[in-house]
């Protein structure tokens, strides 16, 4: 989706930051696009918490489009270590150089040789660091999976912009990257790394916003059905559910009915393609059937 | 980046963003001074025309916690109606907000007068009550013998030391640590950064292999605590142990159960166990009344899988099992809660009768489900469980079906 050659600048105004968004076809409520254009403004990092699926991720790349920056990622996963999120030497390099340099008669290579730039390989933060041109979107991927060392050793990284290479002593970037931290929750990120951000709590989306997501995400469903299937998972989330449907649980079923070339909602149509929607197996036996039913005769009330 | 937005009243937004973060802090939010100044530049770059906008441009930086937002709702509406409203309002507001200090307040106090008390019977110096200590533990046979006493059978004073007993034993356990790699001399990967270090400082011919292996990781915890009438006093010393756990592994999660569940794993952060257990026992609404162990564990379970148990933890169930309730429901709900557990222990105070045999059915509809069946009537049982957790890596483990009489 990117256009034109010219990097534009950071948006000015809260509006801009919307309008921003909005070219990436995201529709952000007024709270997201204030604390974005803050987060670019104060050049201070975000920290986005909320169930998954409800676009998270999707706030960084739009951000990095929007903005013509380049998107590094870092998914985080448990175990998630500096060689893999910061920084490695090049060992095999390293110890082909020490090899070279005692072929040739000269001795083991001095420390400072050795551990210079040219044998780093650079990993996400890292990268983050080092770059040139307009400074990048870094994106911190479910935080939450990574376990409580690595939010210690983001910290300086988030405070500061910068890392500590022991060899090599500090890299710090030239302008701040904009960094966007994402969690599901599934357990607390540690306040030290919270007061370095700024915080918001991604919410799912109210129905009005969710029909302007659909008409733009998924353009060949009627607009009555897009009504429809709104107003199903709005009221859906109001069960008892394992596991609520998300917004990308909401774009998978109008795919799957535009696929299906459904016009209306049916208890049948419902029963088929709920397993879009959810994705437990006890939240299915639930649902389908009587209370899908039962959800489906409101809607049409309602309509 | 644009210039940013003047702001209307320059010398007043300050003081009334002083104010307001004052409210919020008498409310129980914990608002740093790097917060304020946040704030108040975020206030500047925003403007004040929206009212929307000072909201959450207030909001993302005083506010890191989605369960502080209704707190930061009811603050942000009273003072920003009308702020001269708010010394008026002050009085009538703060009792309603001010609960959670109040709670701490209370349990200060309790930790106070216990302190006071302490004190009062060794003579006033603290020096001296650790003198005494150190005296008991040199009469080893007074130890065992209250080591080895139920707990349900404890006077006050003997409670008291046993749960002093417990924590000395304890320390005699060594603090897991969690760093990922170790250094090792026999079988691991080949640690490359170790080894460049070492040719570089020997030679390639000379250098030697280094090798890491990964560090244990302690386990996940999660425990169940049943506090209802018939086990409560059990339930209370082993909350006790809860609190020993919550500061020395890293994942502590911690529910209390009678006719409902409450989570309250962040009761156990104060450093003092008094006052973590006096917040507690104010939290939990039905301690000492009657039993719903299928129903709480289904409400556990319904939690569990979206935050508590997304990694696979060890989870200690306290419990004497009789559950008056449909069996089939229960044993459905330790079904659910043993595939998502790594693995299950079931603390059963019911171990102390050596003739104890399983027939009741609530009993009957858990066994299958646990792992290990051990005992938590007295401190030597609790130690011997804080010792097993240590030996026991986080493998699943062959299941061990017996009952672990001890004590």
């Amino acid at each position: 989706m990117a256009e034109g050659d010219t990097t534009p600048g950071l948006p000015a105004s809260v509006e801009a930051t919307q309008a921003l968004l909005a070219r990436g076809d995201y529709v952000a409520g007024e709270g997201l696009a204030t604390v974005l254009y803050l987060a670019l403004a104060m050049e201070r990092p975000v920290l986005l918490e909320g169930e998954s699926g409800v676009g998270k991720t999707e706030v960084a790349k739009v951000l990095a489009t929007g903005l013509g920056r380049p998107l590094i990622r870092l998914q985080c996963y448990e175990g998630l270590e500096m060689a893999d999120a910061a920084f490695e030497w090049n060992y095999p390099r390293q110890l082909m150089a020490i090899r070279r340099a005692e072929a040739a008669g000269e001795g083991a290579p001095s420390e400072p040789e050795l551990y210079g730039p040219e044998y780093l390989l650079e990993r996400p933060l890292l990268s983050a660091l080092r770059f040139e041109g307009a400074p990048p979107v870094l994106l911190i991927d479910e935080i939450d999976r990574a376990d409580e060392p690595f939010e210690a050793f983001l910290l300086e990284f988030l405070s500061e912009f910068q890392l500590s290479i022991p060899e090599l002593g500090t890299v710090r970037a030239p302008s701040p990257p904009v960094v966007v931290i994402t969690s599901n929750r599934t357990r607390d990120v540690h306040d030290a790394l919270r007061r370095r951000c700024l915080y918001h709590w991604v919410d799912y989306p109210g129905a009005h916003a969710e029909r302007r997501i659909l008409a733009l995400k998924a353009p060949g469903l009627a607009e009555a059905l897009t009504a429809q299937l709104v107003d199903f998972v709005q009221r859906l989330r109001g069960e008892d559910l394992h596991k609520r449907p998300g917004l990308s649980e909401t774009l998978d079923w109008a795919q799957a009915l535009t696929q299906l070339d459904v016009v209306s909602l049916t208890g049948p149509v419902l029963d088929d393609t709920l397993g879009t929607l959810l994705k437990h197996k006890d939240d299915i036996e639930r649902i389908r059937g009587s209370e899908a039913a039962r959800l489906l005769a409101e809607v049409q009330a309602a309509a | 980046m644009g210039p940013p937005a003047t702001s209307s009243h320059p010398g007043q937004l300050p003081r009334n963003l002083l104010n307001f973060c004052r409210l919020l802090r008498s409310a129980g939010l914990p608002v740093g001074a790097d917060q304020l100044l946040h704030a108040g530049s975020a206030l500047a770059l925003v403007g004040l025309d929206s009212r929307e906008r000072v909201y959450w441009a207030l909001r993302t930086n005083l506010v890191r916690d989605p369960g502080q937002f209704e707190i930061f709702d009811q603050a942000f509406r009273l003072y920003f109606r009308n702020p001269r409203l708010l010394e008026q309002l002050m009085g009538q507001l703060l009792p309603t907000l001010q609960r959670p200090v109040d709670d701490d307040e209370a349990g200060r106090q309790q930790v106070n007068r216990r302190l006071r008390d302490a004190l009062g019977q060794e003579g006033g110096e603290p020096g001296e009550s650790v003198l005494l200590e150190l005296d008991r533990s040199g009469s080893s046979s007074d130890a065992v013998r209250l080591a080895r006493k139920d707990f349900a059978q404890m006077s006050r004073e003997e409670y008291a030391e046993a749960l002093e007993l417990l924590r000395r034993d304890w320390r005699a356990f060594p603090p897991m640590r969690i760093r990922r790699y170790r250094r090792t001399r026999r079988r691991g990967q080949l640690d490359l950064r170790g080894t460049t270090r070492s040719a570089l400082r020997r030679g390639l011919g000379e250098a030697l292999p280094v090798l890491r292996c990964r560090r244990r990781r302690p386990p996940d915890l999660v425990l169940l605590v049943d506090v209802s009438g018939s086990v409560s006093a059990y339930g209370r010393s082993f909350l006790q142990f809860a609190h020993l756990l919550a500061h020395r592994y890293p994942v502590v999660r911690c529910f209390v159960f009678g006719t409902r569940l409450t989570d309250v794993s962040r009761l156990l952060h104060p450093k003092d166990p008094d006052r973590a257990l006096a917040s507690i026992t104010a939290t939990v609404p039905d301690w000492d009344g009657g039993t719903r162990i299928a129903a709480c564990l289904q409400e556990f379970n319904r939690i569990a899988s979206r935050e508590v148990l997304s990694r696979p933890a060890t989870v200690l169930l306290l419990s004497d099992g009789l559950e008056r309730g449909d069996p089939q429901r229960l044993q459905e709900a330790m079904a659910t809660l043993q595939r998502r557990a790594r693995r299950i222990w079931w603390m059963n105070p019911l171990l102390r009768y050596d003739r104890f045999e399983p027939l009741a059915a609530g009993i009957r509809a858990i066994l299958p489900h646990a792992d290990r069946v051990l005992p938590c009537h007295n401190v030597t049982t609790l130690v011997e469980l804080a010792s097993l957790l240590q030996t026991s890596p986080g493998n699943a483990g062959l299941p061990r079906q017996r009952f672990e009489h001890r004590g």
